[in-house]
């Protein structure tokens, strides 16, 4: 069976919707709720190559290498606030992380 | 032709004073007083360069003198154009002299010393920066940011039910600002221009100029608090701090009058000629309504805001008499208003330094115990009621003689209710000044040499403006008659289409 | 040496003002109060010998008008308005009568503040008052005037509140400052439609404008045609009928008693209240022609006199009584300006603060040996313990009544002539006429019972805590002085006022002078009042010493009519029902609702409308991150959805 496009669309959007139901059904700890963003960036970049590759385009290459650099930046930030978060809470359990309600 | 960028150099010599008292550190107290120091220095040097413009400024020619101008967008011709004729001149004067006496008399509370001097400071520049902006957007910039500090000062220093208060006076101000802000982009995008130079030689068609007169009238009545739109101001009036009060009604209510002068009379000149009448009606009910509640209000801050409004109500209706004598009458009571009221809210100053209270109830029969006081009291009440050889009398007698000879019937009405005033007034000197001597009084010590100082500089500026007003009309004669000239024009032009 | 007349009494005001703040703090220094009392007496002296002088010296003069400019006050457009000191004959006169009397007024107060009392600050009023008055007099335009117009009136405030540890007092001060200041409206827009006819607010350019040739200009308001002049000179009525308490707005005068008694002798009986007729006689020109004016006038200034009369004989207090009587005098000068007879109006203003000034002083010397009691009811006998101040009242009220040789005799017999012989005889005339004759009766009426009830009769005071005693020699000095005015002034200066000579005070002045020469007179009238007058005596025998029991019977048979003229025919009552209680209420009800309700519809209407809608859909906003997620992806599909299917974007 011959790996085309289709295929590799398929498994990015696999990735893609293991990334969201990680957030939307995670109920537990937040480290993983980070994890899951990841994994969606990471469908994302998939998507990018495929299409790089399809479409014989470089840019796409590069744009995968910026998003691995600025999604890394976005993880350490996101990291330093939960230990902020946990110095002070002595938690990381999404359900007691309701300060927004309304 | 002087040279050097005197106009910006007064607005941005707050701003400077801003930047050094952020780097101050130390102790409580120790700020306190560098802050104090710093503010004082920094109103003082102010003024002198205010007084500096006022004597460099020519009183022959009409035109805007010390201009600056550095283009911006040129698309739209919107420039960093600063200007002044007599008429901003005027105001600036005042509110520097405001700042000052606000500064140098009026304790600056120990904690959060720095925010306080330093919103205070922000707005003297930004009032700076409205009295002398020649472009509308410009000018709409300083108007808008001069409410943010008042914004801090109500909420952080206030007292008493602030945060009701200070949401109620920013719901006013941005609806104000909004229709300000629309009628200006408006104004910008059909005519691709935004010097305020051009728009007053400028004709809109009369159905065009009745919009966007409705929007900008509607958000400079909010401002000097004309009848449907005036309940942000006693309450503001009653939780802001007395320093704020004082510049609140001395500076920030002028915006209105300065505006209508500026900006509605040349400008949409067809649409004020016909909305008099409507106006005035406006201002002969907000000056009974306002009258009629200040002679019972015991509150001292709140009286005292009722009686802002009813003055300003009769500035604004002398504005829309559009003659002479009616806007040099508008213009002189306007910085008068602001000097007599100034003496009100010291005096209260040192009324809440004696006893921390609003209530008019507590402070009963200082002439008495208190002589010295009780003098400068009556003094300024005179003032504010209008007795001849004050500042009082000269306004108010030439916005009324405008009103006559505009309108005959309105000019009878105002004249009874300016009435209202005196009623006022001698009502508080009955219980304030005459009445019995309580419990609370019986131990208050008659005003220090310092206090005296203070409201010594306001008699005797009240005193010297009411014997000599022609040092101020001096300097408005010819910036008034251009601005006749102009509203006469557009006019003109009405019955010529 | 004009600057010596108006600055003197300015300085001592400014020194006795000073001093009055060091005498508050110190608990009364008495040596104080007498530096105080000594300047100002000096000055005011100085004040009224230079203004004698001055006049003396106008009288070899050959022009009859000298004006001193001073610089420029205002200029807007078109009104120009400067200081400057007009003196004309006229004025003169008046400076000289307010410097004369002030003075007296100051020499006399030492004797009669008592000590616990800080005199300084009093003595500074009256300084203040005096400056005041000569520059009113002597301003030579209406807003220059405006200032003096408006400085008396809150000189006169000052001094009734002067004692304001007390209720009345203070009422009272409020009362006067308040009356006067709503007529002051009529001032201000007499002023203005006077500048908008004639462009001008000086007194030189309103008498030498030929007012007649503008008297037909009308304006309009609402349709309604009113004329000019017609406006200006109603308006400019109302504030003099408010400062000489004429009919409606006399409702200050009355209680103004309750300031020490030589205020009420210098400023509510000889000079403030005058201020209202001499304004009229400086607007002649314009009363000349409005004869709509003339004769509101002449209803107005004949009901007072006669209601002054007539409320004066049922007073009990022996201030309001001369109060009532002042009132009735005022109208008699209005009544000479409303038969256009100006010069015998100023001459019985004249003769009057001569003759005024010492009932109310006398009135002070006996209140001042009662140790303060001011009932009448409450004295008796008093002729022998004070028989200075007894024989100075006598003829201070025989000048009031109007007996021959005594001043009051010329002034009033000159004004009844005038009535009777004006060439117009309306009915609004004739009822002037007559309410002048009447009010002679009600006059010797009132007069000769308070001198009765005061001097003779029984003792009816409480001998013990009371012990009479003749005033000092300063206050007696002052009554003599005055009381030989009060008889010399009619008879020397009848003939130079309004008699043959009169030419010579009122040459050059600017409207047409009437003259009655002493041969004129009309002897019937002199007859008549003389009848009235014994008749009134006669009458005040009856109920006071023969049928002591005719009064009692007489407020039985006419309760109604008793009750009304007790007080007062209800004025007070009136206003304070109809005026004062309803705006108080009124204003009460404004606060409440600018309070609770204004708001309440108005701003936090819409603020809770935006709480509301903000609560309703606060549902939403959970605080999970995961929610928010399925929110926006559901959001995001919904859009794309819509966006292929709907809008078909490829």
């Amino acid at each position: 069976m011959e790996i085309t496009i289709f295929h590799y669309l398929m498994l990015s959007g696999l990735v893609f919707l293991i990334g969201v139901f990680g957030i939307f059904l995670n109920r537990k700890s937040i480290i993983s709720l980070i994890m899951s963003v990841e994994v969606i960036f990471l469908a994302i970049n998939i998507n990018f190559i495929i299409f790089a590759s399809y479409w014989n385009d470089f840019k796409g290459h590069v744009l995968v290498l910026f998003i691995l650099t600025v999604s890394a930046a976005e993880i350490a930030i996101a990291l330093v606030a939960l230990v902020i978060y946990f110095n002070n809470r002595h938690t990381t359990i999404v359900d007691d992380l309701s300060n927004l309600r309304g | 032709m002087f040279s050097m960028p005197i106009l910006s150099f007064l607005i941005f010599l707050p701003i400077v004073s801003i930047l050094i008292i952020l780097t101050i550190r130390g102790e409580q107290e120790l700020i306190a007083k560098s802050v104090k120091y710093i503010a004082v220095l920094t109103a003082a040097i102010h003024l002198v360069l205010s007084l500096y413009v006022w004597f460099s400024f020519s009183r022959i020619d009409g035109d805007y003198q010390f201009v600056e101008k550095i283009a911006l967008i040129s698309a739209i011709n919107f420039n960093y154009y600063l200007g002044i004729d007599g008429i901003s001149l005027l105001f600036l004067i005042f509110s520097s002299l405001l700042f000052l006496i606000v500064f140098l008399f009026i304790e600056i509370p120990k904690n959060n010393a720095k925010l306080y001097a330093i919103s205070f400071l922000a707005i003297l520049s930004f009032s700076v920066g409205t009295f002398a902006s020649l472009d509308l957007i410009l000018f709409y910039i300083f108007y808008e940011a001069s409410m943010i500090p008042v914004f801090f000062l109500m909420g952080i220093f206030g007292s008493g039910n602030k945060i009701y208060a200070t949401f109620k006076f920013m719901l006013y101000t941005i609806a104000g600002s909004m229709l300000m802000i629309i009628a200006i982009v408006a104004m910008v995008s059909i005519t691709k221009n935004s010097s305020m130079q051009f728009f007053d030689t400028f004709a809109f068609d009369y159905k065009t100029q009745v919009y966007l007169f409705s929007a900008i009238f509607i958000a400079l009545a909010i401002k000097s608090g004309l009848f449907p739109f005036h309940s942000w101001l006693p309450d503001t009036y009653e939780t802001s701090p007395l320093a704020l009060n004082i510049i609140l009604s001395g500076v920030l209510m002028k915006y209105g009058i300065y505006g209508m002068i500026r900006i509605l009379m040349p400008m949409f000149p067809l649409a004020m000629f016909d909305s008099s009448i409507i106006v005035y009606i406006l201002s002969i009910i907000t000056l009974f309504y306002t009258g009629f509640i200040a002679f019972t209000e015991n509150n001292l801050k709140k009286l005292f805001a009722y009686f802002s409004l009813s003055h300003l109500a009769l500035i604004v209706a002398a504005v829309f008499s559009a003659n002479t004598q009616g806007i040099e009458g508008a213009l002189f009571q306007a910085i008068s208003h602001s000097i007599y009221t100034t003496g009100v809210f010291l005096t209260i100053v040192y009324f809440k330094t004696r006893l921390d209270s609003n209530n008019k109830d507590y402070f009963m029969g200082l002439a008495s115990n208190m002589p010295i006081l009780s003098i400068f009291i009556v003094f300024i009440g005179l003032a504010n009621i209008g007795l001849p050889m004050t500042n009082g009398f000269i306004g108010e007698f030439l916005s009324l003689f405008g009103i006559f000879q505009n309108n005959r019937f309105f000019a009878i009405l105002f004249c009874f209710a300016v009435l209202i005033n005196a009623i006022v007034i001698i009502r508080f000197n009955r219980y304030v000044i005459f009445g019995n001597v309580n419990e609370y009084t019986k131990s208050f010590k008659d005003i220090n040499l310092f206090e005296i100082t203070s409201l010594a500089i306001i008699a005797l500026v009240i005193l010297f403006m009411g014997i000599y007003p022609d040092v101020f009309l001096d300097v408005v004669h010819s910036s008034v008659s251009n601005l006749m000239e102009n509203f006469k024009n557009g006019i003109i032009i009405k019955n010529e289409i | 040496m004009i600057w010596y007349i108006i600055l003197l009494p300015f300085l001592g005001f400014i020194a006795a003002g000073i001093i009055s703040i060091f005498n508050a703090k110190k608990e009364n220094n008495n040596s104080l109060n007498f530096l105080a009392w000594l300047l100002t007496t000096f000055a005011t002296g100085l004040s009224a010998v230079f203004s004698l002088w001055f006049f003396m010296n106008m009288t070899k003069m050959s022009e009859t008008t000298i004006v001193y400019e001073l610089q420029d006050w205002f200029i807007s457009g078109n009104l120009i308005v400067n200081f400057a000191f007009t003196f004309d004959k006229l004025v003169a006169i008046m400076v000289f009568v307010v410097a004369f009397i002030s003075f007296m007024v100051h020499f006399y107060s030492y004797f009669y503040i008592s000590k616990e009392d800080n005199l300084a600050r009093f003595q500074s009023y009256l300084s203040l008052f005096t400056f005041s008055m000569i520059f009113l007099v002597t301003s030579s335009n209406l807003i220059q005037m405006f200032i003096g117009w408006e400085l008396i009136s809150f000189c006169s405030y000052l001094l009734i509140a002067f004692w304001y540890k007390e209720e009345a007092p203070k009422k009272a001060s409020a009362k006067a400052f308040l009356v006067n200041r709503f007529a002051d409206i009529g001032y201000l827009l007499g002023t203005f439609a006077l500048f908008a006819l004639i462009r001008s607010v000086n007194f030189a350019d309103i008498q030498s404008a030929a007012i007649s040739n503008v008297a037909w200009i009308h304006f309009s308001i609402f349709g309604v045609d009113i004329n000019y002049i017609d406006f200006i000179a109603v308006c400019f009525l109302l504030a003099a009928f408010a400062k000489s308490s004429q009919i409606i707005l006399h409702i200050w005068l009355p209680d103004a008693m309750e300031a020490p008694t030589p205020v009420s002798a210098l400023l509510h009986a000889a000079t403030m209240v005058t201020a209202g007729v001499f304004l009229i006689i400086k607007l002649a020109p314009i009363y000349e022609v409005s004869i709509l004016a003339r004769n509101i006038i002449l209803i107005f200034a004949g009901l007072t006199a006669l209601y002054g009369a007539v409320v004066a004989c049922m007073q009990k207090d022996i201030k309001r009584i001369i109060a009532y009587s002042t009132m009735s005098q005022l109208g008699y000068m209005f009544l000479a300006i409303g038969v256009g007879a100006f010069s015998a109006a100023f001459f019985h203003l004249f003769t009057h603060a001569f003759f005024k000034a010492l009932l109310f002083l006398a009135a002070g010397s006996v209140i001042h040996g009662m140790s303060g009691e001011q009932n009448i009811s409450k004295m008796g006998n008093l002729w022998r313990k004070m028989p200075i101040t007894y024989v100075c009242m006598i003829v201070g009220f025989l000048a009031l009544i109007g007996i021959p040789g005594f001043a009051g005799f010329y002034s009033k017999e000159a004004i009844i002539n005038f009535i009777y012989d004006n060439d117009v005889q309306s009915n609004y005339v004739i009822f002037a006429y007559y309410s002048a004759i009447i009010a002679v009766f009600f006059t010797s009426f009132y007069s000769l019972r308070l001198i009765i009830n005061v001097f003779h009769l029984k003792e009816n005071y409480n001998k013990e805590h009371i012990h009479v005693h003749e005033s000092p020699i300063g206050i007696l000095f002052v009554l003599v002085v005055l009381a030989i005015l009060s008889v010399l002034t009619g008879s020397f200066l009848y003939d130079s006022f309004v008699g043959e000579t009169s030419q010579f005070i009122w040459s050059g002045l600017y409207f047409t002078v009437k003259t009655m020469p002493k041969d004129n007179l009309e002897h019937s009238i002199e007859y008549l009042t003389l009848g009235l007058a014994f008749v009134a005596f006669l009458l005040v025998y009856v109920i006071y010493i023969r049928e002591r029991g005719l009064s009692a019977s007489m407020k039985k048979t006419f309760p109604s009519v008793y009750n009304l003229v007790l007080n007062k025919f209800y004025f007070d009552e009136i206003y304070e029902y109809f005026i004062v209680n309803p705006s108080l209420k009124l204003s009460r009800k404004l606060g409440r609702f600018d309070d609770d309700s204004y708001d309440k519809y108005g701003v936090n209407l819409f603020a809770s409308f935006v709480y509301r809608v903000s609560r309703t859909f606060s549902f939403l906003q959970t605080g999970f991150i995961n929610f928010y997620a399925v929110i926006m992806v559901l959001g995001v599909f919904l859009i794309l959805t819509y966006c292929f299917f709907i809008l078909g974007i490829k």
